[in-house]
């Protein structure tokens, strides 16, 4: 029993953290996830001058997948950092 | 060539820190040794200068052999990243500032390429204004084989005629004071020459996922910029497929051509196109050649994870964090003792043509980073 109840917790926490919107992902207007596929439609509507659908794209944050609500983001696009500088942090040298 | 014993300059160490060398202990090893000097004949000179330049064409033909006859996979170079090294190399050929061979050398014999730092060479503030200062105290009307300082200028003059947008940002990463001063001593350079500057630490950099930008801290665009950082790790990390997709909308120095020189890998392919050549050393990636010799990481900096083997044993090899892209078998060079001292010609290539020498010395056959830089002079 206490095996199980281990299991349904892994599974429930390996669901709410599913998912992230580090780079930016695809929300309606109620903020719930859709398919990137959406919004990426919509850029090419708008773009030859048509209206949009409304769908957003959400940066940062987090969410369960699709259907789930996305939150801790913004709708303002994000700037990321740190992705450079690892392997030179691990290595300890740079230049040679 | 000869190693010369000296006294040092009074408040040798507080003159060598105003000239911008702070970090001159490594593991408590004193890192400037101005207690002996090497002394060359101009005849040794023009050797330097003349094998510094012939080991440059031939590179530039060994580039040229790999990029355009698809063997970049030779080199453990992923199939994305050679497709933007051969734009690269067809866009910006001569969009370079400068590189490093690192020669052995003991007036008697050729000098031998060991090998190529052409995208991150450090080594430089001590080579270029350091080792010139102790000279004009010391030995006033002696000369040194040492432009490096004005050919850097000059070129970064040459360049300034390339780069489209201002600021040239220089990156490097945090934590190495020996980086920041290169970057310090590069950016002064460039200044003279004129060019409008920036700094910025590697892991400062951002991503603006929306522009599809690479941004500085005030998230204006990076569209300019010098790094001293290497490619290898660069491409590797979380933003190197971004920094793919953006590469050619960017100019960066040293440009990501210059990756397929800086490995370890192009030492077979130089041996394999010029066979015999007096200034290389046999080279395999299959098998060791015979006698004795040296194995070494494709990528790896300050001598880590090299081996050396001698057919009657005294082996020697170094710890480190580097071999995952596998290595390359050397011929073990024919390395002169002097005073007990191994040195090692650090052969400064600027804007193409031979500009300089820096030395390091240490008492075992691998120079890694506790070897010390001794000065040097000509008559």
């Amino acid at each position: 029993m206490k095996k199980s109840a281990l299991i349904t917790f892994g599974l429930i926490m390996s669901t709410l953290i599913l998912c992230s919107c580090e780079d930016r992902c695809c929300v309606d207007a109620q903020g719930n996830v859709v398919e990137d596929e959406k919004c990426k439609k919509e850029e090419k509507t708008r773009a030859a001058g048509g209206h949009g659908g409304g769908f957003y794209w959400y940066y940062g944050g987090t969410h369960g997948g699709v259907g789930s609500r996305a939150s801790g983001g913004s709708f303002t696009p994000g700037v990321l950092r740190g992705g450079f500088g690892s392997l030179g942090a691990f290595h300890g040298a740079k230049g040679g | 060539m000869e190693r010369k014993g000296t006294y040092p300059r009074d408040g040798w160490e507080q003159k060598i820190a105003e000239a911008g060398l702070i970090f001159d202990k490594a593991d408590g090893h004193p890192y400037w040794h101005e207690e002996a000097y090497y002394e060359f004949s101009a005849r040794e000179v023009d050797e330097l200068e003349e094998a510094t330049n012939t080991l440059s064409d031939l590179c530039l033909e060994a580039a040229d052999q790999v990029i355009e006859r698809d063997r970049l996979a030779e080199l453990a170079i992923s199939a994305p990243v050679a497709t933007v090294i051969q734009e690269s190399w067809r866009q910006e050929r001569s969009f370079t500032l400068y590189g490093r061979f690192d020669l052995a050398y003991d007036g008697n014999s050729p000098p031998k390429l060991l090998e190529y730092n052409a995208d991150t060479p450090t080594m430089l503030l001590e080579a270029a204004v350091v080792q010139w200062f102790w000279l004009e105290e010391k030995f006033r009307g002696a000369d040194q084989f040492n432009s490096i300082h004005e050919r850097l200028i000059e070129q970064w003059k040459k360049l300034k005629w390339y780069l489209r947008h201002s600021p040239l940002y220089f990156t490097y990463a945090e934590g190495s004071l020996e980086d920041l001063a290169t970057v310090t001593y590069l950016m002064d350079t460039a200044a003279k020459a004129g060019l409008v500057i920036a700094d910025l630490v590697v892991s400062d950099i951002g991503w603006h996922s929306d522009r599809r930008q690479f941004v500085d801290l005030a998230n204006k665009p990076i569209r300019s910029l010098f790094k001293l950082y290497p490619w290898e790790w660069l491409v590797a990390e979380e933003f190197g497929p971004h920094l793919l997709d953006v590469y050619k909308e960017m100019q960066w120095l040293e440009p990501l051509w210059k990756l397929v020189l800086s490995t370890k890998g192009i030492l077979p392919i130089l041996w394999e196109l010029n066979p015999g050549h007096p200034n290389l050393l046999a080279a395999s990636v299959t098998a060791p050649p015979t006698g004795d010799w040296v194995k070494k990481p494709r990528f790896s900096r300050e001598g880590a994870n090299v081996a050396v083997h001698r057919a009657g044993g005294q082996n020697l090899e170094t710890p480190g964090t580097y071999g995952q892209e596998g290595f390359i078998y050397q011929q073990l060079a024919p390395f002169s003792n002097f005073d007990g001292y191994y040195p090692v010609l650090g052969s400064w290539i600027i804007g193409g043509e031979a500009a300089g020498i820096g030395i390091r010395e240490s008492t075992a056959l691998i120079t890694d980073y506790r070897s010390r830089f001794v000065p040097h002079l000509f008559t």
